[in-house]
C-alpha cells in the first residue's frame, strides 16, 4: 500500500524539479550528532544534478540549489542524511556513525553472520575486485587479494590449471586445494563453472574454528563463493565488455647464429684437448646458406582477447530474479593454443508463503581449450616437450622453412649432409611442433540448486539445499605426423578421452537464533549434509587416418588398431554436524563446532572421524572504558582452535589394483598382460590438522584505517602420503598410508586506508602473508623433482619445507690447475674453467653426501597491494602482487647453459663463460665433455624467484548519465601484468609448475622446464548500467 | 509445533540417517582387478603371468653392464647423454647413480610380478593343480633370472620372495650371495621338471631354459659337475642344435631358431608397442639412432685368426659395423657414425624398412639370452675346469666349425681355458656377457681386460642405490 502511493508521489516530486529551475543559496554546518564535533570535508549533492560541495574546516558548508530539491550528506563511515529543503536558507544537520558498516555480513559455514560476530581468520572478496582482470577465472582473480592466500597459474597459456593455497601446504601427496562452495554447494570445477563477472563475494575461511563446520574436507582451506542474485526494486540491466590483446614479455636472450657458431667451435677445441671423441670444427666453408633465427621471437605473436557479459537482474515484494550471460575468448601468444567459454547463469528466490521461500540457481557453461605443449620435457606426460624449451635450444643457424615454405625439420636432411649433426643437434622446429599440434578440450558444466527455506517458530530456519553438479569433458587429439619422413608421431592417430563427473549434494541445516534480554545472544546449527561423487571415463584410440581432413578425424576411420577402455570411481560422503554460538552484549563471544564425518574412501573402523573446533572473541571497542575513545571504532580479539579431516586420497585407495596392456607377443601375436600396479591399504585413515588462530581487528578515524594481523599455526598429523618405499618394490605406485606430519605456521596482515573528499577519493589496502613450512616427521625422505632418469632436485625430509631443493652447492670456478689440486677431488676430468662445488662434509671428496638443502618454491612472504583513488568522474588503480624468498630450479638452464650438445646457449653464457683464468667465477668454461661436472644438479642453476609485479594498473572514466536514463556508464583501460621487477633469469618467475612432475604436487613444485609464460594484455573496457 | 517435537523430529531423522548411511558409504572398487579377483580364475591369472613376461624385456638393458662395463664396448652416443654410464665404466659409480637405480628398480618389478604370481596362485581354487604348477614354474624362471642378474651386478640385495604387501614384506634385508645363488638354484630345479619341452604358445619358458639357465648358474659358482648335469638335462631333451648360419642368429624371426634356449621377444607395429628399442639405442644417427654401445678395437683385435678358407671369421662383421663394410640398408657403414670407436653394434639392428617408418625403436629382433653355442661353450669350459681338456675339445671345435674355423690346437688345460674364453668373447659379442664372464674368471682375468677395475675382498660389486639404503628399513 505504502508502495502505491509513494512512487507517484516521487514520479511528481521529479517532475516538480524539472521545472523549477529557479536556485538559492543555502548555507549551514554539519556535526558528528554524538560529539558535536564539526566535521569536515562532508560530501553535499543536490540529489538527481551534479551539484555538489563539500564542508569546510569549521564544517560549514554553502551550496545553490532550487528550494523544492533534495539534498544529500553524505561522510565516510557515517549514515548518509537525505533532506528536503523545503525552501529554507540554513540547514544545519547532524550525522550519526554509520551502523550498517560494522555490520557487514558474511557467509560462512552454512549460515552468515555480522561481520563483527565473526571469530575465525575470515577473509572477504567483493565481486568488483574480482571482475577488474581480464582473467578467466576468478581464481586467478583472487591472487594477491587475501592474506595468506597464494595463488599460481600451472603455466601462462590460455585455460591452464590455477592452484590456490590457503595457509601453505600442508601435505605432501595429497591434493592441497581448498574446498569450493558455490551457493551452498561443493563444486568440482567452480572456476571454471562461473563467470568472474557473477560473483557477488568470494570468502575465504582460513583457519580451523571458520571451517570446522566444514570438516571433512576443509583441512586446505574453504572458498566459499556467493553468486550475484536480484534484490527488490527496479530492473538492472548491466553490460561489461572488454576487448584487448596479449604480448609476451621479456625473451630470454639467446646467441644468435654466429655466436653459437663461435661457442661450438670453442667447444670442439677445448673437448678435443681432452683426448677420446674428437669432433669437427664447423669451419668457413660449411658457413654459407645458414640462417639466423630467434626462435623464441619466431613462437610467439600478439593475440586478442575479448569479453562480454550481460546480467538482467531485478525483482519485487516476493521474487528476486538474476539473469546473466557471457563470454570469453582469448587466443593464446603461442599458435594453436586459446581458450573460450559460454556460460549462462539464472538465480531466482521467491517466498511463497510466509513461512516458506524457495530457490533455484541454474548455470551452465561450456569451455573449450586448445592446447599446446605447455611444459615440461614430455616425460611422464602425454603432451610432449615445451614449445617453448625447443625454442630455446634449436640451433638459430637452421631456417625456420625451407624455400618451398615447408618447415625444416632435420638439419641434415635440409643441409644434404650429416657431417655437421653435432653441430645442428636434434632439438624440435618449434614452430612446426605449435602448429602441428591439434589438442582440444571441451569441458561442460552444469549446475543447479533447489533452495528450500522454512521459517518456523521460535525464530528457526530449516534449509534444504540440493545441488547437482555436472561435468563432461571431451579431450581429443590428433597426433599428426611430421618432420622428414613423417618421422614424428607416426603413425599419425587420434586419441580421445571422455569424462563425466556427476556429482550431487543434500544438506539440511537447522538455525536457530534467539536473544535472550537485552544481553544474551544465543545461535546454534544443527545439518546433516551427504555427498555423492560419481567419475566416469572412456578412452578410444585410433591409427593410421589415410585423409586428414578435419571432418573425417573421427575414431573408426582409422586404418589402425582401434583401443577402448573404461573405467569409474565412485566417492561418498556424510556428515553430521553441530554449533552453538553465544555472546554477551556482543561483548564476549564463544562458540564451538563438532561435525561427524563419514568416507567411502576408508572402510571398516576408520570411516568415520570426529573433527570439533572452539573459539571465543572480545569486542573491546564496546567496554566502558573504551567506548568514550573516539578516534578507536573498532577493536576485538579473536582466538581458536580446531581440528579438521582430509579425504583426499585416490578413490579405492583400500585395494591395490592390476592395470592392462602389459602385453607380450607369443608366436608372432601380442596376448594381454596384467601387472599390479598400486599398492592398497584397508588401514587407511583420515588425515587431521589442528590449527591454532589469534587475531586482531582494529579500526581508527572513523573507519579511514583498519588493520587485521591473524597468527597462526596449524599442525597436519597423519598425514595421507604415499608411502616413500624403496625402489625394490619394482614399479608399482606405493599404497598411500597415514603418515609424519607438518607444520605451517605463519602471520597474515591486512591493513587498509581510506580517504574521501568532496569529490575525490583515496584508497590504499595491503595485505601480506608470511609462511613457514616444515615438515615435523616422516618416516623416510622422499625425492622428487626428477630432473634426469634417477636424479631429484627436491628432498623432503624433516627439518625442512615440503619440496625443499637439495643438491650441490656451487662455489665457483677452478680458475687454474693449482687449484683444482688443492680442493676437494671432483673426478678424473676436471679442468680449469670447470665448476668448482662446495665440501660440505669435508671429507676431500665431491660425493652425494655433499648435497645439502638449498631453499623451497614456497615463498616466505606474500603480498598484495591495492591504490586506487578517485577524482571527479576518473578512477585510477595499481594493484601489486609479489611473492618472496623462494627458490626456482631453473631446469633448462642445465642445457641452454650446461651446454653438452647441439643446444643453443643463452647470450649472457656466450658472452660470460669462462675463457681462461680470472674471466668469471660464474659460468663454465665451454666443454660438453666436462657436462657431467658442469651441470650437475645444483646451486649453479638454482635462483631465487622473488618479483613483484604490477599486475593490474586501469584508468576509468565514469560519464555523468543520469539525463540520458543510463544509471552508469564507465569507460575504463587497462594492462595485465604490465611490469615485474624480478632477479630471475627465466622467462616468469610465476609458471614454474611443469607437467612433469604432476604427479608429484608441491614436492616439486619450482622446477622451470621452458613453460609457458603469462602474457601482457592491454584491454579497453566499457561497464554500462541501466 | 513446539520445541520438543521438533527435538524428536531431528532425533528419528538423525537414527535413520546414521543406519542408511553405512549402506551409503560402501563403494566396491569399479573397473579394475586387484589380487583378490584375478587370482580368482585360471584365464585372469595367465594375463598376471603374462605381465611377468612384459616386465622382463627390461633385461635388454643388460648392455649397459654386460657390453660397457667390460673391455668389448664403450658408453658411445651423445656426449651427454646417459653421462651416468661413465661411472658405470670406469667403476666409480656411486649410490645415486641413474643406471644402477633404474636397472635395480625395474628388475626387481620382474621379482615382483613374479612373487606376486607364485604367492597367489597355489591358493586359487578355480585351476588345475597342472595348471597352476606351469604358473608358478614360469614365474619362478623369470625371479631366478632376475636374482642372478642383481647378484651379479650388486652382490648382497634384498631376498624378495612373498608378494610385497605389508612393511614386513617390502623391508627385506640384504642376504648373503651364497643364499641367493641358494635360492636361484632351487627356483630353477623347482620349475624345470613343471615347464613345457615345447609349448603351444611359442615363447614362453621351456624346461630347456631353465635348464640351460641353471648350468650357467652352477657354473657362475664354479660348480662345473653340476653345470655339466644339467647341460645333459638340457641336451637330452633333444631339441636344440646350432643355427648353420651364424649370422641367421641376428634377423628378424630368429628367435624360432633351434639355437634358441632362451629368447625375449618382440614386435613390432603392435598398440600398445610391444619393440625392441636396441633397434634405436644401438643404432647410427642417420637411422634415428643414439648410437649407444660403441664395440672397441680391442673387441676387434680379437679376429686374428682366420677361417679354413682364409677368410675373416664371418662372426665379425655379423656382429658390428665397420667402416666400408656392408651396413643393413644396402649401404655401407661409415665409421663416423659412431663418433666414439668408428664401430657400431649391428646384431641388434634391423634394415629399416622392417619398422614403421618414425618409430626406429619398434624392433622386432628378440634379444637371445641363451643359446645352444653358449650352452657348447659352458659344457667346455666346465670339463676344461674339470681338468678334462680332452672332453672339452668337442663342444669348442662344433662352435668353431660353424663359422669355418679349424679344429682348436689347445690341449693343455690352460691353453684350452684361453681358447675357449677367446671364443666365448667371439661368438657371444655384444650379447650382454662379457663383464659378467670376466667377473667370474677372477681377479687375475678380470683385472688384466679391465685395468681399472678396483677389487675388494671377493670381487668389484656396483653400489646399491642409495634410494634404498634410504628407504629400506631394513637394511
Amino acid at each position: 500500500m505504502y508502495k502505491k502511493i509513494f512512487l507517484p508521489l516521487l514520479c511528481l516530486m521529479t517532475i516538480g524539479m524539472a521545472a523549477a529551475q529557479q536556485k538559492a543559496p543555502v548555507t549551514g554546518n554539519v556535526s558528528d550528532a554524538a560529539s558535536g564535533e564539526p566535521l569536515i570535508g562532508v560530501s553535499i549533492r543536490v540529489d538527481g544534478t551534479s551539484t555538489g560541495t563539500s564542508s569546510d574546516i569549521d564544517g560549514n558548508y554553502s551550496i545553490s540549489a532550487p528550494g523544492n530539491a533534495t539534498l544529500i550528506f553524505s561522510y565516510m563511515g557515517y549514515e548518509p542524511v537525505r533532506l528536503n529543503i523545503d525552501n529554507r536558507s540554513t540547514i544545519d544537520v547532524k550525522m550519526n556513525v554509520q551502523a550498517e558498516l560494522m555490520e557487514e555480513v558474511v557467509v560462512v559455514g552454512y549460515t552468515s553472520m555480522k561481520k563483527r560476530d565473526v571469530l575465525g581468520a575470515v577473509s572477504k572478496l567483493e565481486g568488483d575486485a574480482i571482475t577488474a582482470l581480464p582473467v578467466s577465472s576468478a581464481a586467478q582473480a583472487m591472487q594477491g587479494r587475501i592474506a595468506g592466500v597464494s595463488v599460481s597459474n600451472a603455466t601462462g597459456a590460455p585455460g591452464a590449471g590455477v592452484s590456490v593455497r590457503v595457509r601453505g601446504v600442508g601435505s605432501i601427496s595429497s591434493d592441497n586445494e581448498p574446498l569450493y562452495i558455490v551457493d551452498g554447494i561443493p563444486i568440482e570445477d567452480a572456476m571454471n563453472l562461473i563467470s568472474p563477472n557473477d560473483i557477488e563475494n568470494i570468502t575465504v575461511l582460513k583457519d580451523a574454528s571458520s571451517a570446522a563446520v566444514y570438516g571433512s574436507r576443509a583441512n586446505n582451506g574453504v572458498v566459499l563463493i556467493t553468486t550475484k542474485s536480484g534484490s527488490k526494486g527496479k530492473a538492472r540491466i548491466s553490460y561489461n565488455g572488454q576487448f584487448g590483446f596479449q604480448t609476451h614479455g621479456r625473451l630470454i636472450p639467446m646467441a644468435n647464429a654466429a655466436q653459437y657458431r663461435d661457442i661450438y667451435n670453442e667447444s670442439v677445441a677445448n673437448d678435443n684437448a681432452m683426448g677420446g671423441i674428437q669432433r669437427t670444427p664447423l669451419t668457413e666453408e660449411y658457413m654459407h646458406d645458414l640462417a639466423d633465427v630467434n626462435y623464441l621471437d619466431a613462437i610467439f605473436h600478439t593475440a586478442p582477447i575479448f569479453v562480454q557479459e550481460l546480467s538482467v537482474s531485478g525483482g519485487s515484494e516476493k521474487v528476486n530474479y538474476l539473469l546473466s550471460g557471457s563470454y570469453y575468448g582469448q587466443d593464446g601468444i603461442i599458435n594453436n593454443s586459446g581458450y573460450d567459454r559460454i556460460s549462462v547463469r539464472s538465480n531466482i528466490t521467491a517466498d511463497v508463503k510466509d513461512w516458506l521461500s524457495v530457490g533455484l540457481n541454474l548455470s551452465a557453461a561450456q569451455a573449450n581449450t586448445q592446447y599446446v605443449s605447455s611444459s615440461g620435457d614430455g616425460y611422464g606426460n602425454s603432451e610432449g616437450g615445451s614449445v617453448v624449451r625447443y625454442a630455446m635450444f634449436r640451433n638459430p643457424n637452421i631456417p625456420i622453412r625451407d624455400a618451398n615454405g615447408n618447415f625444416v625439420d632435420l638439419p641434415s636432411v635440409y643441409f644434404g649432409n650429416s657431417i655437421y649433426d653435432t653441430f645442428f643437434g636434434d632439438s624440435y622446429n618449434p614452430v612446426a611442433l605449435a602448429d602441428n599440434t591439434d589438442r582440444n578440450r571441451r569441458d561442460m558444466l552444469f549446475f543447479g540448486k533447489v533452495n528450500l527455506t522454512f521459517k518456523l517458530p521460535y525464530n528457526i530456519k530449516w534449509t534444504n539445499n540440493f545441488g547437482v553438479d555436472y561435468k563432461g569433458t571431451d579431450y581429443k587429439v590428433f597426433n599428426r605426423s611430421w618432420g622428414d619422413d613423417n618421422r614424428i608421431n607416426n603413425p599419425n592417430g587420434i586419441s580421445v578421452e571422455q569424462g563425466r563427473y556427476l556429482n550431487w549434494t543434500f544438506n539440511s541445516v537447522i538455525d536457530y537464533r534467539q536473544s535472550f534480554g537485552e544481553d544474551h545472544n544465543l545461535a546454534a546449527l544443527l545439518g546433516f549434509e551427504a555427498i555423492r561423487n560419481n567419475e566416469y571415463f572412456t578412452n578410444e584410440s585410433d591409427q593410421n587416418f589415410p585423409v586428414w581432413d578435419k571432418d573425417l578425424l573421427y575414431v573408426g576411420n582409422g586404418l589402425g588398431e582401434k583401443t577402448a577402455t573404461e573405467s569409474e570411481y565412485t566417492s561418498t560422503l556424510a556428515s553430521f554436524f553441530a554449533q552453538v554460538s553465544y555472546d554477551y552484549k556482543s561483548r564476549y563471544y564463544v562458540s564451538g563446532t563438532l561435525r561427524y564425518d563419514g568416507s567411502s574412501r576408508f572402510v571398516g573402523n576408520n570411516r568415520w572421524g570426529l573433527f570439533y573446533s572452539a573459539s571465543a572473541g572480545w569486542n573491546l571497542d564496546q567496554e566502558a572504558f573504551l567506548r568514550d575513545v573516539n578516534w578507536l571504532n573498532k577493536l576485538k580479539l579473536r582466538v581458536g582452535y580446531g581440528a579438521i579431516g582430509n579425504q583426499n586420497v585416490g578413490n579405492y585407495a583400500y585395494s591395490d589394483y592390476y592395470s592392462s596392456n602389459y602385453n607380450y607377443p607369443f608366436s608372432g601375436t601380442s596376448y594381454y598382460g596384467y601387472v599390479q600396479t598400486k599398492l592398497g591399504n584397508p588401514d587407511l585413515k583420515w588425515e587431521t590438522s589442528r590449527q591454532f588462530n589469534a587475531g586482531i581487528d582494529f579500526e581508527v578515524l572513523r573507519g579511514e584505517l583498519g588493520m587485521s594481523i591473524d597468527y597462526y599455526n596449524k599442525i597436519t598429523d597423519d598425514m595421507l602420503v604415499e608411502a616413500s618405499y624403496p625402489p625394490s618394490l619394482g614399479n608399482a605406485e606405493p599404497n598411500w598410508i597415514n603418515s609424519g606430519s607438518v607444520l605451517n605456521e605463519g602471520v597474515d596482515l591486512e591493513i587498509y586506508y581510506r580517504k574521501q573528499w568532496n569529490d575525490a577519493s583515496f584508497n590504499v589496502s595491503l595485505n601480506a602473508g608470511w609462511l613457514h613450512n616444515e615438515v615435523l616427521k616422516l618416516e623416510a625422505p622422499i625425492l622428487s623433482g626428477r630432473v634426469d632418469n634417477g636424479i631429484y632436485a627436491t628432498k623432503t625430509e624433516v627439518g625442512y619445507p615440503i619440496g625443499s631443493f637439495y643438491m650441490y652447492e656451487m662455489e665457483g670456478i677452478f680458475q687454474n690447475e693449482a687449484e683444482i689440486l688443492t680442493s676437494a677431488y671432483q673426478g678424473a676430468d676436471i679442468e680449469p674453467g670447470d665448476v668448482k662445488f662446495v665440501d660440505q662434509n669435508g671429507d676431500g671428496i665431491i660425493n652425494d653426501e655433499d648435497r645439502v638443502h638449498l631453499g623451497s618454491a614456497i615463498p616466505v612472504a606474500t603480498l598484495g597491494l591495492n591504490i586506487g583513488g578517485t577524482y571527479k568522474g576518473w578512477d585510477l588503480s595499481l594493484f601489486f602482487q609479489g611473492a618472496f624468498g623462494q627458490k626456482i630450479y631453473n631446469q633448462i638452464l642445465t642445457d641452454s647453459e650446461g651446454f653438452y650438445r647441439g643446444f643453443n646457449v643463452t647470450e649472457r653464457y656466450y658472452e660470460n663463460h669462462w675463457t681462461g683464468e680470472g674471466s668469471t667465477n660464474e659460468f663454465p668454461r665451454a666443454s660438453w665433455k666436462s657436462k657431467s661436472n658442469n651441470a650437475r644438479v645444483s646451486s649453479r642453476f638454482l635462483e631465487d624467484g622473488s618479483y613483484l609485479r604490477l599486475k593490474n594498473v586501469q584508468l576509468g572514466y565514469t560519464f555523468n548519465t543520469k539525463k540520458w536514463g543510463i544509471e552508469m556508464l564507465r569507460l575504463y583501460v587497462a594492462a595485465t601484468n604490465l611490469w615485474t621487477i624480478t632477479g630471475y633469469s627465466g622467462f616468469d618467475p610465476e609458471m614454474t609448475v611443469s607437467a612433469n612432475s604432476t604427479s608429484e604436487g608441491d614436492r616439486a613444485s619450482g622446477i622451470d622446464w621452458g613453460t609457458y609464460p603469462t602474457a601482457i594484455t592491454y584491454t579497453f573496457g566499457i561497464n554500462l548500467t541501466f | 509445533m513446539n520445541m520438543k517435537k521438533i527435538i524428536s523430529a531431528c532425533m528419528a531423522l538423525l537414527v535413520v540417517s546414521l543406519t542408511a548411511c553405512n549402506d551409503f558409504l560402501d563403494e566396491p572398487m569399479k573397473g579394475n582387478l586387484n589380487t583378490e579377483s584375478i587370482y580368482s580364475s585360471p584365464e585372469e591369472a595367465q594375463l598376471a603371468v603374462n605381465g611377468i613376461y612384459n616386465a622382463s624385456t627390461y633385461f635388454i638393458n643388460l648392455w649397459r653392464f654386460g657390453d660397457v662395463a667390460s673391455d668389448d664396448a664403450v658408453k658411445g652416443g651423445n656426449e651427454g647423454d646417459m653421462s651416468d654410464l661413465n661411472y658405470i665404466i670406469d667403476f666409480t659409480a656411486s649410490a645415486d647413480n641413474g643406471v644402477l637405480s633404474e636397472f635395480w628398480q625395474n628388475t626387481y618389478e620382474v621379482v615382483s610380478c613374479a612373487n606376486n604370481v607364485i604367492g597367489n596362485v597355489p591358493g586359487m581354487a578355480s585351476a588345475s593343480q597342472t595348471q597352476k604348477d606351469n604358473f608358478v614354474a614360469q614365474a619362478k624362471f623369470f625371479r631366478a633370472l632376475a636374482y642372478f642378474t642383481l647378484v651379479n651386478i650388486y652382490g648382497e640385495v634384498p631376498l624378495k620372495l612373498l608378494p610385497q604387501n605389508s612393511p614386513e614384506t617390502i623391508n627385506v634385508p640384504l642376504s648373503s650371495v651364497e643364499s641367493i645363488y641358494a635360492q636361484i638354484e632351487k627356483d630353477l630345479t623347482d620349475a624345470a621338471p613343471s615347464l613345457e619341452i615345447n609349448p603351444v604358445e611359442q615363447g614362453r619358458v621351456t624346461r630347456g631354459a631353465a635348464y640351460g639357465l641353471l648350468a650357467k648358474v652352477y657354473l657362475y659358482q664354479k660348480k662345473y659337475s653340476d653345470a655339466l648335469n644339467a647341460i645333459s638335462q638340457v641336451e637330452s631333451l633333444n631339441i636344440y642344435d646350432l643355427e648353420p648360419n651364424y649370422a641367421d642368429l641376428f634377423k628378424l624371426g630368429s628367435e624360432n631358431s633351434k639355437e634358441v634356449v632362451f629368447a625375449i621377444r618382440f614386435l613390432s607395429g603392435q598398440n600398445p608397442g610391444l619393440g625392441n628399442l636396441l633397434n634405436q639405442y644401438l643404432a647410427p644417427l642417420e637411422e634415428m639412432g643414439y648410437y649407444f654401445d660403441a664395440p672397441t678395437q680391442n673387441w676387434v683385435n680379437c679376429f686374428t685368426e682366420l677361417t679354413e678358407d682364409g677368410e675373416t671369421d664371418p662372426r665379425l662383421d655379423a656382429s658390428i659395423g665397420r667402416d666400408g663394410m656392408p651396413w643393413l640398408n644396402d649401404n655401407l657403414f661409415q665409421a663416423s657414425w659412431s663418433p666414439a670407436t668408428g664401430y657400431l653394434v649391428k646384431k641388434h639392428n634391423q634394415p629399416l624398412d622392417e619398422v614403421p617408418a618414425g618409430r626406429k625403436g619398434d624392433g622386432g629382433l628378440p634379444y637371445i639370452y641363451l643359446r645352444y653355442a653358449d650352452i657348447l661353450l659352458m659344457k667346455a669350459e666346465a670339463y676344461n675346469e674339470l681338468h678334462q681338456p680332452v672332453l672339452a675339445k668337442a663342444p669348442l671345435d662344433s662352435v668353431r666349425s660353424r663359422v669355418g674355423l679349424a679344429e682348436t690346437t689347445a690341449t693343455s688345460e690352460s691353453a684350452m681355458r684361453d681358447a675357449i674364453r677367446l671364443e666365448r668373447r667371439k661368438e657371444l659379442g655384444f650379447e650382454f656377457h662379457r663383464f659378467f664372464d670376466l667377473m667370474r674368471y677372477g681377479r687375475e682375468a678380470a683385472q688384466a681386460a679391465l685395468p681399472s677395475l678396483p677389487w675388494g675382498e671377493t670381487r668389484y660389486y656396483y653400489p646399491i642405490p642409495q634410494a634404498e639404503i634410504d628407504a629400506n628399513q631394513a637394511i
